[in-house]
């Protein structure tokens, strides 16, 4: 069964002070539960990219697919 | 003397944090590149200082750049809207064309319509490569209200253009699925509820008529047919049904639908706007219902509104629409011929007489149009010189949208559109479907044929 998406949260851009502080704070309490340490999760950065000559419409996408029928 | 360099030369790159929501990581992003990494929350001062990541992306900076700048302001026009009749048998609540001009205006005479084909075609070959055909969409009013010439130029011109209809579906017989089938020409419909007391408190006749079981029966005849698609105009009169519209998509094999946020350019729209926070909670639990779906069955149905920020984001420019870049594709990637022969940077100034660029026929034609004032206050629009979209990080995800909207809504082209947060929500859900290593399960599959990987790190 799929994990539900979480809901959507205020979109933030921070500082990063108070990142570091917020972080800072769950850290400390995570330790009195004395979690075990976990490793950092990968940099994950893709970029794709392709020739852009002749894209895009506005409201409607062209399915330029071969008809199926 | 040294030359003065560009303070953002001097500056260099510089990665903006951005909060997604996700339990483990969190975005990084140059603004101005599109670039974007997942780092871990623990790494983040790591990341933005100097570091392995800033170091690879400092290789890369300029030539994401220049890519960028490419498809901002390079891109020649290959697409046109046309609109064969200012008519339309239905009353929708919220249409960008003026209800007076719906109900009794003029149908283009097919030798104009032929003739402007005519025209528009030599536009194209002057400005697109050898060997690709312009893509030629029939759009509202109701275009299948002006059968005759449209099937008429569909015919006379199928080897020059990528012929697309979007229509109500109410006209849609056997015949006319028939002719278009046949030519393979891509369809797309409206529905905005999954039942007919839905769909009735948007789309319905001047008289008041549902059409919901006149469009159920153009799908029904559909399926099977590879280019079709399904367009829903989210309101505040369907919003708790999307996810019913969703399961109806599926299982009538829809292969492809539609969620639009509806635009807010003329007045009768703005009553039934969701608000952006609304808007995200229903859109996304639609999302994930259709990832389950997938899931259960193995068939995608994909969100093509949603997907094309998804590519936006992996992609810049494997993008198919182009709402969400700015400039958008308006008066630049694609034009629109309204029934009355005249020229708009897309349908959606079609009602707004100041976008007119001059007629096709008549006037300097497509040229013209494009160096009209008109259209110039368009193709204008820059995200990144107004507030308060110049400073935000995922400006180039979202391109605020759209001109129209912030133009007869809040005011000026240096205004943002009608649904900033819902695109940051779009923005923050797409980053977090890539952390999970699930974005592919919302794209066509082999949306990237075709594309290089020129970025790909794992820190
Ligand atoms: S943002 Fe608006 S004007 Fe631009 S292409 Fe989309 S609908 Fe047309
Ligand atoms: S409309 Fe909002 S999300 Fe879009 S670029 Fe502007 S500030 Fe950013």
């Amino acid at each position: 069964m799929l994990k539900a998406c979480r809901q959507p949260e205020p979109f933030l851009f921070f500082y990063l002070e108070e990142w570091i502080m917020t972080h800072t704070v769950q850290t400390q309490a995570q330790t009195q539960n004395a979690a075990p340490a976990q490793k950092a999760a990968p940099t994950i950065a893709i970029r794709k990219s392709c020739n852009p000559d002749g894209i895009g419409l506005s409201h409607y996408v062209l399915m330029d697919r071969k008809a199926a029928k | 003397m040294t030359a003065a360099l560009p303070s953002r030369a001097l500056a260099g790159p510089a990665l903006i944090p951005v909060d997604i929501g996700h339990d483990v990581y969190a975005a990084v992003t140059d603004p101005r590149t599109a670039f974007w990494a997942l780092v871990d929350k623990s790494r983040l001062a790591e990341s933005l200082s100097d570091g392995p990541l800033l170091e690879a992306y400092r290789g890369q900076a300029e030539a994401f750049g220049r890519e960028l700048h490419a498809l901002r302001f390079e891109l020649k026009p290959s697409g046109v809207y046309l609109n064969p009749t200012e008519r339309c048998n239905l009353d929708c609540t919220y249409c960008y064309l003026p209800g007076s001009q719906r109900k009794t205006g003029q149908h283009m005479p097919v030798e104009t319509l032929v003739a402007s084909l005519g025209r528009l075609r030599d536009y194209f070959r002057s400005v697109m490569p050898e060997g690709r055909k312009p893509r030629a969409i029939f759009h509202g009013a109701e275009p299948l209200m002006n059968q005759a010439a449209v099937f008429a130029a569909i015919s006379e011109f199928a080897d020059d253009f990528a012929f697309g209809v979007q229509t109500n579906g109410t006209l849609l017989d056997d015949a006319a699925v028939e002719f278009l089938t046949s030519r393979n020409v891509s369809i797309g419909l409206s529905l905005d509820g999954p039942v007919a007391g839905i769909t009735d408190a948007t789309r319905r006749t001047w008289g008041g008529k549902s059409v919901h079981e006149k469009v159920l029966a153009a799908m029904a005849k559909l399926k099977g047919y590879g280019s079709w698609s399904v367009i829903t105009t989210c309101t505040t009169e369907n919003l708790p049904y999307l996810t019913s519209m969703v399961e109806l998509f599926h299982a009538n094999e829809v292969p492809t639908c539609m969620l639009n946020t509806l635009r807010c350019t003329l007045p009768g729209a703005r009553g039934v706007k969701p608000a952006d926070g609304e808007m995200a909670k229903a859109f996304f639990a639609a999302l994930d219902r259709s990832h389950e779906l997938y899931r259960e069955t193995g068939r995608k149905l994909v969100v093509a509104n949603f997907a094309n920020i998804l590519i936006g984001i992996l992609a810049p420019t494997a993008r198919r629409l182009m709402c969400d870049i700015s400039p958008c594709g308006g008066g630049r990637a694609f034009f629109a011929l309204a029934a009355d022969g005249s020229l708009y940077p897309c349908s959606e100034f079609i009602g707004l007489p100041r976008f007119n660029g001059g007629s096709l026929l008549v006037d300097g034609g497509v040229e013209a149009a494009l160096e009209s004032e008109a259209f110039k206050t368009v193709t204008g629009r820059d995200v990144d010189k107004f507030s308060p979209c110049g400073d935000c990080a995922i400006r180039h995800f979202c391109g605020s949208p759209c001109p129209a909207e912030a133009h007869e809504m809040n005011g000026g082209m240096d205004k943002i559109g009608a649904f900033c947060d819902f695109y940051k929500e779009q923005v923050n859900y797409s980053l977090r479907l890539i952390a999970d290593g699930k974005a592919d399960d919302y794209l066509w599959d082999g949306w990237d044929e075709g594309t290089e990987t020129v970025f790909n790190l794992a820190l």
